[in-house]
């Protein structure tokens, strides 16, 4: 390109500074897109890889078959799994296991709950990460030494290197036991499922875990296998060796009631092979990531095909320098090449800006998606590599179609008055792919609509308790709890704290305990077992349908029977309606006063109360049953009256440490827990209103392109229309119409899809709301407002043109 | 230097064609300066065209230089444009974004040559047609006369053994007109042929011949007596 081609090139640009801008942007708004869903993917892609020998690991996981019961399938095996099949599985090099182990850690006066992986020392050995001082594989085998990353490191002796030697004290086992940092292991430097802050040895001595039990899933087993390792044989065996063990654990007659078959599955491709397999939230849907994936896609398709259409009728507007060119010698490849080049060149230009953009763009998308992601594989190697022919295909798809229709030109044709000469395939090409836009757009705008209304309606659906006022304690009761008393009293006392309710189970807990219960017919029922505290339902506020709750002065209420009570007595219990209603029980007050039998004891029923939404509105209310019992609770709510917020956590959090002032607590706004609750659906909701954004964003542009093209097309027939009598007025309106006719085909085609696939979507939900084909409407209007502001600018510049000079100039 | 034999230009769309050449024959000196006459649509331009390998006949036969030229590949043809043949238009035709010199420097674009020597042609080309001084100047801020001095300055920079000239003053005033006419036939009088199309029969009057077209054909090929000044 010489520096004629590159001066002409550039001041073409300026003079054509509005589509040049639009060009500009809308390139760089597809790049910056494209970039983070790029990054996006990529993280997720990832996944696991960065862990040395990941090529060789997999994790054990297993599929667990209860009577009555959908199969469960859980990433953990039992503990006694491991030493069964250490070096007796011919494939399996090594076999560790790791748990997933949260203590309070308190260095001096500082307390803080923290969390650890307690591994196998071979664990090391299988996955060596890299070190920084000291031995992992030596300091692992030692009982009470800590290897630590470096941001652990940093986090609690406030250096990242230098800290073999020192000390913290870990709360297990209810005593505070001295560990020593024996070695300093690398940062991760990738997403993981490991939860890699610092780790020890599982030790038996620090654990009450049964290291001999069969019946329960402790641990997240891991095996290195050799190259070329039997799966299959594998599987055999370990399954051999479950069936072994719970026969000898059970002896052999007996029926454990549940199975387990495990699976294997290689750790490089757990996060999408087993994405429920991980436990650490990151388990968003592989088609999310791959729907994100065909997002960028599209996006980059839009791109192209606007780049493109605008770019022609730049080139259109160039007609006579490129005539002037060939008559004054220019072969029409070197014509052709020069708009390749500039559109290469322009590409880069996009690039950079896109690059820019990302980077301004990407605190707001990590904060969207849940994630850290930085430009630095953007910066690396490859990244530049990928980046660099991202603009030469980009320039040169996006550059083709100008550069074929230059290099068509007539020039003499041209040079004589007779224009362009674009050719009507193009120009039908163009009509699709704005039509097409229209489409993508109608699509994008009514899911995301209709996403977000979703979103929004279960943050404030009926979930039969009033979260605002509320702070939830969680985890509320370790060791100590036989100060709780002290802390309900506490709290109670505390200023603003109109109710404490007490529970085994609470807003944004997700374990819950399940009892298979027998009603009057013999036939199992499977109800969540919901121990409480008597101040328990005024405290959340939840509708009683029937019969009364429990009153703590009543004995026949308490689950905990004293010493040497009669068995026989029936026990009061609670249902709630779906409990009710699986019971058999047509209406909350035929149940009241009926019985159902729970291992030895009777139950009888009290009272219904309206089902708590706790974890979810996507599923239904599961059926759970109330007890007044006191061994099981983990979470204080605490209601507050005309306390702000941050005050309520505030008194909570003083209100606890007077109690238990060496034991560290989370409080936690209920609205906020709920919030959270449907973090993926926001995200994923956000994610859609985002990109549809800039899909809508595209379609503009591309609707713009066609205008202006259309314009310079149609410029002398409309002037010719305003010589024979129309107003400017009229003019305007032709174009409009026109305009509006590849939306309405496009919105037309893909809003009753875009209906339908939402209803499908909110299928998914038990608690959804109506009306998706109210939003579709919504979504095609859009549409059609978006084709009318696209093409208005070129509608009033027809319309105020004299046609004099339109056609002077045509 | 130039011979046509029985030259046919089919315009075709769907549904329509369109002859605008009919069988021309033609015969050009070296040297020569021809003008072209005849009523609008009678097939002058396209001749021109044609002549200049902007365009191609659908039947016939060009020789240019002694070289067959009608089927000749676009790239030899880009050449011989380049290297052979000038054009002057009656829209000027200059590109706005570039400066009278730049103009003139992109007839020189896709030519291999130093860049001194770039320089001294350009220089040369416009102190042959006095714009010199508007040489850094857009053809926006230029009078239709020196419009068109920038753009015969940039057609004889190359050093054309033919210039076509199209009307080359049928958008300037008469002062002008007879500038740049004065110019022409200067540049015919240092030794490029001169083909130019006119309507004005006293421009006509200047060239050696005159051919009259009517209806893509040629009816009358006649030598004018020149006069000595315009």
């Amino acid at each position: 390109m010489s520096r004629l081609d590159l001066l002409i090139a550039l001041r073409a640009a300026i003079r054509d500074v509005r589509y040049t801008l639009v060009n500009l942007i809308g390139l760089s708004a597809a790049f910056a897109g494209a970039m983070l869903i790029g990054l996006y993917v990529l993280h997720e892609h990832n996944y696991e890889r960065w862990l040395p020998n990941v090529e060789k690991t997999a994790l054990v996981y297993s599929e667990l078959a209860v009577q009555d019961q959908e199969n469960y399938t859980s990433s953990r095996t039992q503990f006694a799994l491991a030493p069964e099949i250490e070096g007796r599985i011919p494939g399996v090099e090594r076999v560790a296991r790791v748990r997933d182990q949260s203590a309070d850690t308190v260095l001096q006066s500082h307390v803080e709950n923290q969390v650890y992986l307690a591994v196998d020392p071979v664990f090391l050995e299988m996955i060596p990460f890299p070190a920084v001082e000291g031995d992992p594989a030596l300091a692992i085998a030692q009982p009470h030494t800590l290897v630590v990353t470096q941001r652990y490191a940093e986090k609690w002796f406030g250096a990242r290197h230098g800290v073999l030697g020192r000390t913290v004290r870990l709360r297990l086992q209810g005593e505070l036991v001295p560990f020593t940092v024996g070695a300093v292991i690398e940062d991760p430097v990738g997403p993981s499922h490991f939860n890699l802050q610092a780790l020890f040895n599982l030790d038996r001595r620090d654990s009450d875990i049964d290291f001999d039990n069969w019946g329960g899933l402790g641990c997240r087993t891991y095996v290195q296998l050799a190259p070329g390792a039997n799966q299959p044989a594998i599987l055999q065996t370990l399954n051999e060796t479950f069936q072994a063990g719970i026969r000898r654990q059970l002896g052999e007659e007996s029926d454990p009631g549940f199975a387990v078959t495990y699976g294997v599955v290689p750790l490089e491709s757990l996060r999408f092979r087993k994405p429920e397999l991980l436990d650490n939230g990151d388990s968003t849907s592989p088609m999310f990531v791959l729907g994100l994936a065909g997002a960028c896609l599209v996006i980059l398709t839009l791109m192209l095909a606007n780049f493109a259409a605008l770019s022609s009728a730049m080139a259109a507007r160039r007609a006579r320098e490129t005539a002037i060119r060939r008559t004054l010698g220019a072969a029409k490849g070197a014509v052709g090449a020069q708009f390749l080049t500039e559109s290469v060149v322009f590409a880069a230009a996009a690039i950079a800006l896109g690059l820019a953009l990302t980077a301004v763009v990407l605190p707001a998308f990590n904060a969207l998606v849940g994630l850290e992601l930085n430009l630095a594989p953007l910066a690396s190697a490859s990244g530049v590599t990928t980046l660099a022919g991202l603009a030469i295909v980009t320039g040169l798809l996006g550059g083709s179609a100008p550069a074929l229709m230059v290099v068509r030109m007539d020039p003499a044709r041209v040079l004589a008055g007779g224009g362009a000469g674009a050719r009507g395939s193009a120009a039908g090409v163009r009509f699709v792919v704005v039509a097409a836009q229209y489409a993508i757009s109608a699509a994008l705008i009514c899911g995301a609509l209709v996403s977000y209304a979703q979103v929004q309606h279960m943050a404030k659906a009926t979930i039969n308790f009033v979260p605002e006022g509320m702070v939830l304690i969680k985890d509320a009761v370790r060791p100590e709890a036989t100060r709780l008393d002290a802390l309900l009293e506490t709290l109670r006392a505390t200023p603003g704290v109109a109710a404490v309710g007490v529970g085994s189970n609470g807003p944004g807990i997700g374990s819950v305990n399940t009892d298979r219960v027998l009603k009057g017919s013999g036939e199992g029922v499977y109800l969540q077992r919901m121990s409480v505290e008597a101040g328990y339902l005024s405290a959340y506020k939840t509708p009683l349908l029937a019969g009364r709750w429990f009153d703590p002065t009543r004995p026949e209420d308490d689950a905990l029977l004293p010493d040497g009570s009669d068995w026989s007595i029936s026990q009061n219990v609670v249902l709630n309606e779906t409990g009710a209603r699986a019971m058999g029980f047509r209406t909350p007050s035929t149940a009241l006063d009926q019985t159902f039998r729970r291992g030895d004891r009777l139950q009888r029923v009290i009272g219904v109360v309206a089902d708590q939404a706790f974890t979810t509105l996507r599923a239904p209310p599961d059926g759970a049953y109330y007890l007044l019992d006191r061994r099981d609770l983990r979470a204080i709510a605490v209601r507050f009256s005309g306390v702000d917020q941050e005050t309520a956590v505030i008194r909570t959090e003083n209100a606890w440490r007077s109690v238990y002032p060496d034991l560290p607590v989370e409080v936690e706004p209920v609205d906020n827990v709920l919030w959270e609750l449907y973090a993926k659906e926001r995200r994923q909701t956000y994610a859609l209103i985002g990109f549809s954004g800039l899909a809508v964003l595209l379609a503009a542009l591309g609707a713009f392109a066609l205008s202006a093209f259309s314009a310079e097309r149609r410029g002398r027939e409309m002037a010719i229309r305003r010589i024979v009598g129309a107003d400017g007025w009229s003019i305007a309106a032709l174009h409009l119409r026109r305009a509006l006719v590849p939306a309405a085909i496009g919105a037309g085609l893909a809003t009753p899809l875009a209906i339908a696939g939402a209803e499908r979507w909110l299928a998914f939900f038990e608690n959804r709301i109506d009306g998706a084909a109210a939003y579709g409407l919504v979504a095609g209007l859009a549409v059609l407002a978006l084709a009318v502001i696209a093409a208005s600018a070129e509608a009033a510049a027809l319309a105020r043109t004299p046609p004099g000079k339109t056609l002077q100039a045509v | 230097m130039i011979e046509m034999t029985t030259i046919e230009k089919v315009f075709r769309t769907e549904t329509v064609e369109t002859k605008a050449l009919a069988g021309v024959d033609l015969t050009i000196k070296q040297g020569e300066f021809v003008a072209i006459m005849g009523p609008s649509g009678c097939g002058k331009s396209t001749l021109l065209g044609i002549l200049g390998l902007i365009d191609k006949a659908t039947r016939g036969s060009y020789r240019f230089e002694g070289e067959e030229v009608a089927t000749l590949p676009e790239r030899l043809a880009a050449r011989r444009r380049r290297e052979r043949i000038g054009f002057v238009f009656q829209q000027f035709n200059l590109v706005d974004e570039l400066t009278v010199a730049e103009n003139v420097a992109l007839a020189l674009r896709y030519r291999s040559m130093s860049a001194g020597e770039r320089k001294r042609r350009i220089e040369e080309a416009l102190d042959r047609v006095a714009i010199g001084h508007r040489a850094r100047h857009f053809p926006a801020q230029l009078s239709g006369g020196q419009q068109q001095r920038a753009a015969i300055a940039r057609a004889v920079v190359g050093g054309p053994a033919l210039l076509l000239a199209d009307e080359p003053t049928g958008n300037l005033d008469s002062n002008n007109g007879r500038e740049v006419m004065r110019l022409l036939s200067e540049l015919n009088a240092q030794g490029s042929t001169l083909i130019m199309v006119t309507h004005a029969q006293f421009q006509a009057d200047q060239a050696h011949r005159c051919i009259h077209m009517l209806d893509g054909r040629v009816i009358g090929d006649s030598t004018n007596q020149r006069p000595e000044a315009a």
